[in-house]
């Protein structure tokens, strides 16, 4: 609890309004979460690709069958994280966008209603 | 009345829609009781600090608090539970509903309907010869009333307004005011938000001035009054 409910001179009103907000269940969630997604995803393609074609040259310069299998599921693992991120930053690169073109269709609608309304 | 704890602070807020920032480190702070009047030429930022204020903006960064707790992340409807009451621009009402089915609506916070209807119809006679007239075929200024109405009957701890006097003869909005000043006699604490300074220094304690998504200048009304006009033209700041 905060140091306001031990002030005498609070109204009852502003001591409710502080035990709503002290029951608020808050997410600390910010703006624009699809944003560290984004990044998420760039950062798993661009390793993703690195290790592929680490992988992949790797598996030409060994005639050791263990180091060959190794090099084969190092870059197949490789392959598998660029798809992942590449799908990953499209899902939320098409999120942000569609977040921004909800918005403005919200805006348009409301401009819409105002000339109807005359207003 | 002050207390340590100020009832909604905002430090440091960054926030916008999509991907354009609007807000660049927005610091604001209300006392319990207070008036705040957050004044600003068009696109200053200031429908979106109420945006942020009320829980229909997230922040990118920055934090809300309400009494000392930050509430980053809750929803508008939890805030609005709990006693943020925002009244938009020219848009708290449902246009297609009469003036009694929008009273009906406002009793959302468990005010009897009975008593939200005549808080309204006594604080603003206009509403109960409009009774059964559809929200949107009213005037801007009998829309305000139906609005502030709500802010009225569901007993918020901190009100929100935004340009109560946009579009309305200055008869209605002095009207407008006068119920603002008896709210916040009554302990409110209400933060204005408007684009003409002189039409609500005289019901506010503290005003500022907010500049390109910035609060460039804070001070007491008399103070605002004398240096808003050279920060609107960014002769100062």
């Amino acid at each position: 609890m905060s140091e306001l409910a031990s002030e005498e001179a609070v109204s009852p009103r502003l001591q409710e309004f502080q035990r709503e907000v002290e029951d608020l269940k808050v997410t600390g969630g910010r703006a624009n979460p699809e944003r560290a997604w984004m990044i998420v995803g760039a950062i798993a393609m661009v390793a993703g690709v690195a290790l592929t074609l680490i992988g992949w040259v790797s598996t030409g310069g060994t005639s050791n069958t263990g180091d060959f299998a190794d090099f084969a599921a190092m870059a197949r693992f490789g392959m598998a994280l660029t798809i992942a991120g590449s799908a990953l930053f499209t899902v939320m690169s098409l999120r942000r966008w569609f977040r921004f073109w909800l918005v403005r269709l919200v805006y348009e609608l409301r401009d819409q209603a105002d000339r109807v309304t005359g207003r | 009345m002050t207390t340590a704890t100020p009832v909604l602070e905002l430090r440091n807020v960054r926030a916008g829609y999509g991907t354009i920032d609007v807000l660049h480190g927005v610091d604001l702070v209300i006392q319990p009781g207070q008036v705040y009047a957050l004044l600003g030429p068009n696109g200053a930022g200031k429908t979106t600090t109420l945006g942020v204020c009320s829980g229909q903006i997230r922040p990118s960064a920055g934090q809300l608090l309400l009494c000392g707790r930050e509430v980053n992340g809750a929803g508008s409807d939890a805030l609005a539970r709990a006693g943020v009451c925002l009244v938009p621009e020219g848009r708290g009402v449902f246009p297609n509903l009469t003036v009694t089915e929008n009273l009906r609506m406002f009793t959302h916070a468990g005010t009897p309907f009975a008593e939200v209807r005549d808080q309204a119809f006594a604080q603003f006679p206009r509403l109960g010869e409009r009774r059964n007239q559809l929200a949107g075929t009213l005037s801007g200024g009998e829309q305000q009333m139906l609005a502030m109405s709500r802010a009225i009957a569901t007993n918020p701890a901190v009100l929100l307004l935004d340009e109560l006097s946009m579009g309305l003869a200055p008869l209605i909005v002095e009207q407008l005011y006068e119920r603002v000043a008896e709210l916040a006699r009554g302990g409110l604490s209400i933060l204005i938000v408007e684009q003409f300074v002189q039409t609500v220094l005289g019901v506010c304690d503290v005003a500022s001035v907010m500049l390109h998504g910035r609060v460039a200048l804070t001070g007491n009304p008399q103070d605002i009054a004398r240096d808003a006009t050279a920060a609107y033209l960014g002769t100062t700041v």
